[in-house]
């Protein structure tokens, strides 16, 4: 056996021990050697979580084809886990060795959640590595943020020595090859750094200065050291030949999304303006129908999942998507695996593949119109028409459903409460439609309606990067009003209406266009106690609120205020490809709302063509 | 055709729950690509029954579960595909047909199970320290009774677990023990202990001593009774040619 990093006692005492093991089928094991990079690859939240996450693994595939290196996994020990290793002096451990994470080359860290950046500081706390990269030593691993949230790193810009802008699959190779080269020549930790900011992608934040104006906001941003003024996002051109692992581990213990995960398209062609991935995963780029089917079932065949789902942001747009399924439907049905197709638009092939893969009185049909009004919804450029949505409800009742979600945002930039009120309008018009359109005797029970609607967060690289963030009362406001339409409706039992609390959405705000300013109060709140925000049993706003007054910073400041176009923004030294030019365009139109075509029906200029891959190039 | 399935779980896979284990099985079975057989309706699943539930931290040499498999190859190919999906602390050890009119499951015959409970050098020094350990065992099996506490919401309950122990002996600084199972009387083996140091006045319950690594408990095998006497559950069926 092995040697655990925990006791037989505390793997007794813990709950869910199977978190820790780091035995799972297709886990990578190696004999480290000498000179061979040690990389701990990092999901800040507990494994149940971290381990339902596609990025991480591809990544760690990729590292692990080389021979030179060892990619292994840590997660967030969970609560009861974190205070016997603070109680014990346990260092954080890598899954697959159980050697201490301090001992690591790298440190990477994906940031898919704002929620999560407290549990960064727990990571690193944990390991006993400094929180800020200025106080790290010649020994420390070098700690590389990745993902969705770096294209604002600049809250936590502190905590990291650098930041990887844009996909994986690119400049990993060229990363550990330097670091190898500098460690060979003898070279300090900031000389690598001052090396590793000249690779495509890579942002090193201690080599910027800001300097601020007296109102807060940013007058310049000085380059140290020769470091790049802007850092251009990287990504893979050709997708559909990019490595994709088809030997995933297969977790043990129940995990959120227990499946084999296929992922079918990269980008998104509509321009949803309050849409981040839309804008940062830009141009859309799509995986061969034939290569797919193929490698489904090698996934399937060394996995033994019993469900497979589809990986995209628009599973829709996807152009070969009916032979697709149907192949899939072909493989699976020998197989008895179930198939989970997300984010579906509503249509006669839709219903029939959802007739054949659930049970129809149990599912329900999902929409997103995301706003009530077709005004709004122009503003917002959701191409989604009220007759569309009618249309495919109907569709569904005829085949037999009686269950509707549908999903709304609050708040979003120009809403009037005759927009708010549209939403409960929406949701009567489909439920009479039921009525109407299928007899008394053809119904399954009433119909069931739910509504459920987010606080819009204001997210950099969308054309609603400038908005206001509606406060605290005015959200509620408007939950309060939808809430009370839904009641006064003739069809009341049968509709109903959810919104999501105002608190961490807020928090959401902040981080995702906050500066540098803000990491402090991050510090602040972690060592208050505050870990785990994204699950709201440990999400406690007293503890960030407090923290925001003891750094002297004002949330009203990052969420309450419209920008000028004209302000120096703080996550404006990336470029995503998307132009500045093309975003004030966007937010232009949005005020008049008028709503911009699709790239596959016609190309709006983003500047996303300028990467010379995907739909931009092949049409 | 029926089977039954005997399986080891030793080392870091004692930390794997019994529903992670019926999981890990389930997706073995589909990556080995067997012929089992499915049940019906609209979640159709693999026909697959555990003989009973292993706590959470012990070993065993005998772990078992029958499936349906609509056509099989030889029990010694099965059992080399098994361990080919599995790792090294979970290993396949044997493959049976049961007969075509089995009535009951592995689950349903069960009648008793063997374990073994290792003493560390601690607690095998403390037992030394209050006399003979195999004439404290002895005494300790002989009262003709065998009282043990179990705390509910709102009651203690009393109960003698004598019946349910069918042997016991010490050997060494190990433990036998052959209790009841199955759903009509059974007797987890950390009542005993609990009894045992309880009876010893130890400082720490069979239940701590467990947790703290103090000692390790092995199930050895698990039986049914066939014809007044106990039968392994593993030599029920026929190996298949």
């Amino acid at each position: 056996m092995r040697k655990l990093a925990l006791t037989h006692e505390i793997l007794m005492q813990v709950e869910k021990p199977a978190r820790y093991l780091g035995n799972e089928i297709n886990s990578i094991h190696k004999k480290p050697t000498d000179g061979m990079v040690r990389f701990a690859m990092c999901f800040p939240d507990v494994y149940d979580v971290g381990m339902s996450h596609l990025g991480l693994p591809i990544i760690y595939d990729m590292l692990n084809r080389r021979p030179d290196v060892w990619c292994e996994r840590v997660y967030s020990p969970w609560p009861d886990l974190d205070k016997i290793m603070r109680d014990k002096n346990i260092p954080l451990f890598a899954l697959e060795s159980q050697d201490p994470i301090k001992d690591f080359d790298f440190l990477g860290i994906t940031l898919q959640y704002e929620m999560c950046y407290t549990n960064i500081l727990q990571i690193l706390d944990l390991s006993d590595i400094p929180f800020h990269s200025k106080d790290r030593k010649e020994s420390d691993p070098i700690v590389i943020g990745g993902g969705p949230c770096t294209y604002n790193p600049e809250p936590i810009a502190d905590f990291f020595d650098l930041f990887y802008i844009g996909e994986g699959e690119i400049s990993y190779d060229e990363l550990i090859d330097l670091y190898k080269k500098c460690k060979a020549d003898g070279k300090s930790r900031n000389e690598f750094l001052v090396e590793a900011a000249k690779i495509k992608g890579i942002y090193v934040p201690s080599l910027y200065e800001i300097i601020y104006n007296s109102d807060g906001t940013i007058r310049e941003r000085r380059a140290l050291f020769d470091a790049p003024l802007t850092v251009r996002k990287v990504i893979v051109t050709d997708f559909a030949s990019a490595p994709y692992p088809q030997k995933p581990i297969i977790p043990y213990m129940k995990i959120v999304q227990d499946r084999a995960v296929l992922e079918i398209m990269r980008g998104c062609i509509r321009g949803c303006r309050f849409c981040q991935a839309g804008s940062v995963y830009k141009p859309q780029r799509e995986k061969q129908l034939k290569g797919l089917l193929s490698l489904a079932k090698k996934i399937l065949d060394n996995t033994g999942h019993e469900e497979i789902c589809l990986s995209s942001l628009s599973t829709s747009d996807y152009s070969e998507l009916k032979p697709l399924i149907l192949g899939l439907i072909n493989e699976c049905n020998k197989r008895k695996i179930n198939i989970s197709l997300p984010s579906l638009r509503i249509d006669e092939f839709s219903l029939d593949v959802m007739k054949l893969l659930l049970d129809v009185r149990k599912s329900s049909v999902t929409f997103a119109p995301e706003a009530g009004s077709q005004r709004l919804r122009n503003v917002i450029n959701k191409g989604l028409t009220e007759e569309e949505i009618l249309n495919g409800a109907s569709k569904a009742f005829i085949a037999g459903w009686n269950k509707v979600k549908l999903y709304f945002m609050v708040g979003q930039p120009t809403e009037d409460y005759d927009d708010l009120a549209a939403i409960t309008e929406l949701c009567e018009k489909i439920a009479m439609k039921y009525y109407d359109e299928i007899p008394k005797e053809q119904r399954h029970g009433k119909i069931q309606i739910s509504a459920s609607s987010s606080f819009f967060v204001p997210k950099p690289f969308t054309p609603f990067q400038w908005a206001a963030m509606l406060d605290r009362d005015e959200y509620l406001n408007r939950a309060y009003f939808i809430k009370d339409n839904f009641r006064k409706t003739l069809n009341n039992k049968s509709l109903h209406y959810q919104y999501n609390d105002a608190e961490t959405s807020l928090m959401e705000g902040v981080f995702a266009r906050g500066d540098r300013k803000v990491g402090t109060v991050i510090e602040t709140a972690y060592k208050n106690g505050a870990m785990f925000d994204a699950w709201t049993e440990y999400f406690d706003f007293d503890i960030w609120k407090d923290a925001f007054d003891a750094c002297g910073v004002n949330m009203d400041f990052y969420t309450g205020r419209s920008r000028s176009v004209d302000e120096i923004l703080p996550w404006d030294f990336i470029d995503v490809g998307v132009s500045k030019a093309f975003l004030i365009k966007e937010w232009e139109k949005a005020q008049m709302a008028v709503p911009t075509e699709n790239c596959r029906n016609k190309c709006a200029g983003c500047g996303a063509a300028g990467f010379g891959g995907g739909i931009c190039i092949e049409g | 055709m029926k089977v039954r399935v005997r399986f080891t779980k030793t080392g870091e896979m004692k930390y794997i729950g019994h529903l992670d284990i019926m999981r890990c099985f389930q997706k073995a079975i589909r990556r080995a690509g067997f012929d089992i057989a499915y049940s019906q309706g609209f979640n159709p699943h693999q026909i697959l029954s555990f003989a009973s539930p292993l706590s959470l931290g012990m070993e065993s040499e005998g772990e078992y579960f029958d499936a349906v498999f609509n056509s099989c190859l030889s029990s010694e190919k099965m059992i080399k595909k098994f361990n080919k999906q599995l790792n090294d602390d979970i290993r396949v050890i044997s493959f049976r047909v049961l007969p075509e009119n089995a009535k009951t499951n592995a689950m349903a015959s069960l009648r008793a199970c063997k374990y073994r409970v290792s003493l560390s050098d601690e607690v095998f020094k403390a037992l030394c320290e209050k006399g003979k350990p195999e004439n404290l065992w002895w005494d300790f099996l002989s009262q003709p009774e065998i009282t043990t506490e179990r705390k509910t919401k709102s009651k203690l309950l009393k109960a003698d677990i004598k019946p349910l122990i069918i042997g016991g002996k010490l050997i060494d600084n190990a433990i036998e023990l052959m209790l009841c199972a199955g759903s009509e009387k059974s007797l987890k083996p950390i009542s005993v202990i609990n009894a045992f140091f309880e009876s010893l006045s130890f400082p720490y319950s069979g239940e701590e001593a467990f947790l703290k690594g103090l000692i390790s408990i092995t199930r050895l095998d698990q039986f049914t009774v066939d014809k007044d006497s106990y039968l392994s559950l593993g030599e029920v069926g026929e190996i298949y040619e």
